[in-house]
């Protein structure tokens, strides 16, 4: 292996190794949370408009309501727009957080997959891994139009500066 | 987050609306800066392996949350300059870059129950700016925008390539009769 190779390969591991740490971090604690995920004990803070005194209900924005039963009518007076601290009881979402439909999750994900698999697809496609360099390029010529090219026969060779920059004369030596 | 397809399809756009503009933006380069609105979502590991198992298995604390922070998505840049060769690595990185913060742009414009933006800046801050939000995560919109921009932009790249293509192959045919008929005179 070459010594650049190794060089790379050393602070490939090291970065791997920064990273671990930063999830070991966030897993002990350290504050990073977003509302939906917050958990049990956790202090969440809830926007809405006052829509009615008594007892004291704000409208959050996704159209829920929130009934304050610890809060005083006469502290509030519709229409007025106030935060309150609520700590959550349940594990999972506080209230406010909205819920999707059924269907909504799972058309989430697939369409998620398609998008990672489309992706996928175009990173094989138009990149290759270079396993002396240790590196990652991108092909002169995209997979498909290889195997396209291979099927066919020889032919003319399409313009291969459509995919990628030619090399300077530094990155060859 | 708003689904990942919508991150991608907007990826694919602004790279593609950029490629026009620069040549040095290839079609690798355009698959780069898709591939940097994954990064992010690789968080989604969770679904695959949830952090909990791998505390109850390796006795460590363990969350997949940094990254969708700066600095698990620092690190992963990092990690591309390393691996990316050296004639493409300025763009490509450059291009991952934006692909990644496009993704965490988007993301900032949910709602939130809190009203304040998810904490990106961690580890170096936990402030969340104060935004309400335009969308929840489940809303379908985002993606009816992005899917028929990308399907125009695709049209217009494929319209581009045939007509460059064609006014080569006109040029090209151009320069050969004029050589032919060089030749046919130098023949007399």
């Amino acid at each position: 292996m070459k010594s650049s190779a190794a060089v790379r390969v050393a602070l490939v591991g090291a970065l791997l190794t920064v990273l671990v740490g930063l999830f070991v971090l966030s897993g002990a604690g350290i504050a990073l949370s977003d509302p939906q995920e917050r958990s049990t004990g956790e202090t969440v803070t809830l926007t809405g408009t006052v829509v009615a005194e008594a007892p004291p209900t704000i409208s959050l924005q996704d159209g829920r309501t929130l009934r304050l039963d610890d809060l005083s009518s006469e502290a509030v007076s519709e229409g007025q727009r106030i935060s309150v601290d609520v700590t959550v009881h349940e594990a999972g979402a506080p209230p406010g957080v909205v819920e999707p439909e059924p269907w909504q999750r799972p058309f989430m994900y697939g369409v998620s997959a398609l998008a990672g698999a489309l992706v996928l697809g175009r990173i094989v496609d138009y990149w290759r891994f270079d396993v002396r360099r240790v590196w990652i390029e991108p092909r002169s010529r995209p997979l498909h139009e290889s195997v396209l090219h291979r099927a066919d026969g020889p032919g003319d060779s399409p313009d291969r500066s459509q995919y990628v920059e030619e090399p300077t004369e530094e990155a060859r030596g | 987050m708003a689904e990942l397809l919508t991150h991608v399809l907007v990826a694919y756009v602004v790279a593609t609306v950029l490629s026009w503009r620069y040549e040095s933006i290839t079609t690798a380069l355009v698959t780069a800066m898709m591939a940097g609105a994954l990064f992010p979502d690789l968080r989604k590991i969770y679904l695959v392996v949830p952090g909990e198992a791998i505390t109850a298995t390796l006795g460590v604390p363990f969350s997949w949350a940094p990254l969708h922070r700066l600095g698990g998505l620092v690190v992963c840049l990092l990690l591309a300059v390393v691996l990316v060769g050296r004639p493409q690595r300025r763009l490509t990185v450059a291009l991952l870059s934006v692909g990644a913060f496009s993704h965490v742009f988007l993301d900032g414009l949910l709602y939130q129950v809190d009203g304040r933006v998810f904490r990106f800046f961690w580890p170096l801050t936990t402030y969340g700016i104060p935004f309400q939000g335009w969308y929840k995560s489940f809303d379908l919109w985002p993606l009816a925008v992005a899917l028929p921009l990308a399907v125009a932009t695709a049209a217009v790249s494929i319209h581009r390539k045939t007509e460059t293509a064609t006014e080569e192959r006109a040029s090209s045919g151009a320069r050969r009769s004029d050589g032919a008929a060089r030749s046919a005179r130098s023949g007399d």
